[in-house]
């Protein structure tokens, strides 16, 4: 495996960041950038005309990563030669939040099962039930294939996302990208490192992913209140209070964040269900804990790779600890080099919302908020 | 720019350079990164601070109404648990201990009461069942009614009473509800009675008629239902169905009415009898020994021995009523089933008894029979020979001048006879104790006549065991119509069965007198039968025995009649009449049999004989007999 990466910027358009010689070899191009950007066709051909024969995805972000640097306003481009696993590539439109399942079952559908090692998928960063979505994926793949990704991004702003597949990037898509071979390994992990506070609250109203009440109180009241002089920034400044949800039967739980707020009905939308009935605690942010979390999710990555280097790391990140670790959010990045190695090109994005197993060798992948997710690929 | 930069580190410039003013331009963005930091963390502080502070009154909060809710959860169970303690003992003492129960023995206690509380409602419902089906087995009714007197129980008896279908019919109702007003309102006095009194009453006799009409019988009694408070509360009533009792008790003293009644008239019966017998035998005796006398007139013998005649015929007619009633009452007296022609019965009769109508200068006429060949039916024509006879003799006993008129119509499915006549007539008070048993012995009417009285009595237990009603319409004074119907049975065959009982007119003539064998080993019998027939035999011969018949008919081949005995020493008739008809086809063989037993004619006839006649022998129907067949 090879890989091979530059940075658009406006100001500086493409730079190498290598040597830059895989061109007809490469078969896949991972392309994380921002939104108004990708959404030029130019950049998209100039990619694809550097490598014809490669399937260009990706996604719009909160912040591109690119070895241990986070870019904002650029678009990261990761060329990758697979020497012995081919990819194919399933797109399913998103017709409405409520066929989120369904979308997930029909990507599965579309990927055949015959020496497939991993899924990756990439969505709409909005319109989507990540938690439908996985759960959809899993009802087909039966707990067989390791499904990993994330949700698009665009900043903060919550207003558009997009996905790119060989053509400028358009919103309500998903993407899924089937690795298929018997040499590659796929190692992944995911880890948040946020901290419950404060009272048990009971979800007393809410509706799929829309959450109207807490303890018979409208949610966003209680958002408000915590978020003083920042309420003004909803709903982007909720993402410093995500909740944490403890899956009924079992031990445990999932982070979720907002992804917009209803000032009408005081209801706030979750990227994943907040079931009534379950109970949740707000969460915070430790400067140190995020950090550890990072390493967290790096050191399960290398459990699953069973202790190899990988060739290829595809991060990704909430947008919500970027938000908290500002200057700092890079740190992260770095302690994940500082476990995976030095061999590992990485790349990635700050996103809405993640997608990985719990546990290493788990295949029941679950949608996540606020962790670092990280997909390792190493080909024997 | 220095309005723009971070408070703190615009002192901390201000004091390590004196101004913030002219730092130089290398330095200018690195200074603003730190500016942004310092409001960061500041800005983040200030966010922690904030959410620990609402945090913590949250979890104060939550910690008062933690607090409140443990308070009123104790409160609850402190409360729950003095109302086990009052409930269970056990715990009341553990209280007094001034031990805290814990919740653990609050449950185990709670647990205990209800499993007694389960025990004591299956017990209850236990009992309720008992209870429940008790009342429904009582024979009697029973129900309960509260102070209003409404039902509030019913057992079956009690619904069938007030003609409900089921209990749900009559709870809630009252006796004015359920009964007639004049009922109903006797019952609910009796009810105010034993509600203001609390004293119950008992057994009192009463009457109900229910919706079907039928009238009940009744043993009442109500007593007070008390409370456990000894509050009246309502009445708890038993009735017990006395009807069948009544009825009984009604029958026994109907019985006993009648029993004293039978024994009365039996001893009048006996002492009547007495009387019956005793004068035609002191008739017999008394002029049999002044027969003895030697200087007796030839006409004064005459006259004796008619009066001895007379007085026999008397007690005989006596005695064969009192056989005849022996018999229908000890049920030995029997339906013999023939076909035959009651036409010629009734001319019979006719015949039979126009002589003695005529000599009591009365007129006897057939008014009516039946059409050839409808006469011919199936009955015991014997029976309908005893009871014709019975009543012309009757009509001509108790008729002293005018006309008796006999006769026999079909009507409907019946046969209708009359005998109807213009003598004394009964009283209508009388007209239905006639045909009642030894009644005449009763009479002490003066124009009583002679006899036992049970004529009429044997006639209609004929006439019933024929499957017939005998009925009289009579005046007194002006004469009486006794008309009986039996069935109308037509016969299968028409035969001229009874002809041999029509006696022809006229007398033997010389020339033709008879040949007679009398087989008898009675020497009395034999005399009088020598005596009857004396008229019609130019040569009579006698036998003793079955034998000596059969010899002496053996060696006399022209007998022209034998009157053959049936009880006889060594062979009886029927065996001897068998055997001459060995060598003798064309003798006239006459049965006499004894009284009236069933299936004598058969037996006879099938041994061979032409006829047969019951004894005792009456002159004239030997006489009819002896002219049937030598006329």
């Amino acid at each position: 495996m090879k890989t091979e990466q530059s940075v658009f910027s406006e100001s500086g358009g493409w730079v190498n960041r290598n040597e830059n010689n895989l061109g007809n070899l490469a078969q896949l191009v991972l392309l994380f950038g921002n939104k108004d950007l990708l959404k030029k066709q130019q950049h998209i051909n100039t990619v694809k005309e550097r490598y014809p024969l490669a399937q260009v995805v990706g996604c719009s972000t909160s912040g591109e990563i690119c070895q241990e640097e986070i870019f904002n306003n650029n678009i990261i481009s990761t060329a990758v030669w697979f020497e012995k696993t081919s990819v194919i590539i399933a797109e399913e439109p998103i017709g409405s939040m409520e066929n989120s399942f369904t979308i997930g079952e029909k990507l599965a559908d579309r990927l055949d099962r015959e020496k497939l090692a991993h899924i990756m998928i990439f969505s709409d960063g909005l319109n989507i039930n990540g938690s439908e979505l996985t759960k959809g994926l899993n009802s087909r793949l039966g707990d067989r294939i390791p499904v990993t990704g994330g949700l698009a991004g665009d900043q903060a702003n919550f207003t558009e996302t997009l996905i790119v597949h060989n053509r400028a990037g358009e919103k309500n898509l998903v993407l899924a990208i089937g690795f298929y071979g018997e040499n590659l390994l796929v190692g992944y992990g995911s880890m948040g490192g946020w901290d419950s506070f404060g009272v048990d609250r009971e979800v007393t109203r809410s509706n799929g992913s829309i959450l109207y009440e807490l303890d018979g109180h409208p949610a966003l009241e209680l958002y408000k209140r915590y978020l003083g002089k920042h309420a003004s920034d909803l709903p982007a400044s909720a993402l410093l209070f995500p909740l944490n949800l403890r899956l009924k039967n079992s031990e445990t739980s999932v982070v979720r964040t907002v992804l917009s707020v209803n000032e009408s009905d005081g209801s706030m939308i979750f990227a994943g269900d907040i079931p009534q009935g379950e109970i949740v605690r707000l969460m915070k942010a430790n400067f140190d804990r995020l950090i550890d979390g990072a390493d967290g999710a790096a050191e399960m990555t290398m459990t699953s790779l069973r202790n190899a280097n990988p060739d290829l790391a595809i991060l990704i990140s909430c947008v919500g600890r970027k938000l908290v670790l500002k200057l700092r959010a890079e740190e992260e990045i770095e302690r994940v080099r500082e476990v995976l190695g030095n061999r590992a090109a990485m790349t990635g994005f700050y996103s809405y919302g993640e997608i990985c197993p719990l546990k290493p060798f788990d295949n029941h992948c679950e949608l996540h908020n606020q962790t670092m997710t990280i997909t390792a690929f190493k080909e024997i | 720019m220095e309005t723009n930069l971070n408070k703190l580190l615009a002192r901390q410039l201000k004091r390590h350079f004196g101004t913030t003013g002219d730092l130089p331009e290398a330095i200018k963005g690195i200074i603003k990164d730190i500016s942004d930091t310092y409001d960061s963390f500041e800005d983040d502080a200030q966010m922690l601070q904030n959410s620990i502070e609402i945090s913590s009154q949250e979890l104060r909060d939550a910690f008062q109404k933690h607090k409140q809710d443990a308070e009123a959860q104790k409160e609850t169970i402190n409360k729950i648990k003095e109302a086990i303690s009052a409930l269970d003992p056990s715990l009341r003492n553990a209280k007094n201990e001034d031990k805290p129960s814990s919740s653990s023995n609050l449950f185990d206690s709670l647990i205990k009461l209800i499993a007694e509380r389960n025990r004591a409602e299956e017990t209850l419902n236990n009992q309720r069942m008992l209870f429940r089906t008790i009342i429904d087995l009582i024979p009697d009714a029973v129900y309960v009614k509260d102070l209003m007197g409404r039902k509030t129980l019913a057992n079956p008896k009690e619904v069938q009473f007030t003609g409900g279908s089921s209990e749900a019919d009559i709870i809630g109702k009252t006796d004015f509800d359920l009964h007639p007003n004049h009922a109903a309102l006797r019952s609910s006095i009796e009810d105010q009675q034993v509600i203001a009194t609390g004293t119950p009453i008992l057994d009192v006799d009463g009457t109900l008629t229910d919706r079907d009409g039928k009238l009940h019988w009744l043993q009442v009694s109500k007593v007070p239902l008390f409370d456990m408070h000894g509050k009246i509360t309502g009445i708890v009533g038993v009735t017990h169905d006395i009807t069948e009792r009544k009825l009984v008790e009604h029958e026994l003293l109907k019985a006993k009415v009648k029993a004293e009644e039978s024994d009365r008239l039996k001893s009048a019966f006996l002492a009547n009898m007495s009387h019956e017998i005793r004068t035609p035998m002191n008739g017999i005796l008394g002029f049999a020994a002044l027969l003895k006398e030697p200087k007796l007139s030839g006409e004064e013998q005459q006259e004796f021995i008619r009066i001895i005649e007379k007085s026999g015929i008397r007690m005989l007619n006596i005695i064969n009523d009192i056989i005849d009633i022996s018999k229908i009452e000890s049920g030995q007296m029997e339906v013999s089933l023939t076909e035959g022609d009651v036409n010629e019965q009734i001319r019979y009769i006719y015949s039979f008894f126009k002589p003695e109508a005529e000599n009591k200068g009365l007129q006897l006429y057939i008014t009516n029979m039946l059409p050839y060949p409808g006469s011919f039916i199936r009955t015991d024509h014997e029976k309908i020979y005893a009871i014709l006879t019975n009543l012309v003799k009757n009509a001509i006993k108790y008729t002293y001048e005018g006309s008796i008129e006999v006769g026999c119509e079909k009507k409907g499915g019946c046969l209708e006879f009359i005998v109807k006549d213009t003598g004394i007539g009964i009283d209508k008070m009388r007209q239905e104790e006639i045909f009642e048993r030894f009644m005449q012995a009763e009479i002490s009417n003066k124009q009583a006549v002679e006899g036992a009285g049970l004529g009429l009595s044997i006639t209609k237990a004929y006439v019933e065991m024929l499957e017939g009603k005998i009925r009289v319409e009579s005046e007194a004074g002006k004469g009486s119509a006794f008309i009986f119907t039996i069935p109308y049975k037509p016969a299968t065959e028409v035969k001229n069965v009874y002809l041999d009982h029509f006696p022809e007119e006229g007398e033997l003539s010389r020339d033709k007198k008879l040949k007679i064998l009398i087989v008898e080993d009675d020497e009395a019998s034999e005399l009088y039968l020598t005596r009857a027939v004396r008229t019609y035999g130019k040569e009579i011969l006698k036998a003793r025995t079955g034998t000596q018949a059969v010899t002496v008919c053996l060696n006399t081949p022209d007998i022209d009649l034998v009157l053959m005995d049936i009880r006889l020493p060594e062979m009886s008739g029927y065996e001897a009449t068998r055997k001459i008809r060995d060598f003798n086809r064309n003798v006239i063989i006459i049965a006499q049999t004894a009284y009236g037993l069933s299936g004598d004619r058969e037996k006879a006839i099938g041994a061979g004989c032409n006829d047969y006649i019951s004894k005792p022998i009456e002159n004239d129907v030997l006489t009819s007999k002896i002219l049937k067949y030598f006329s």
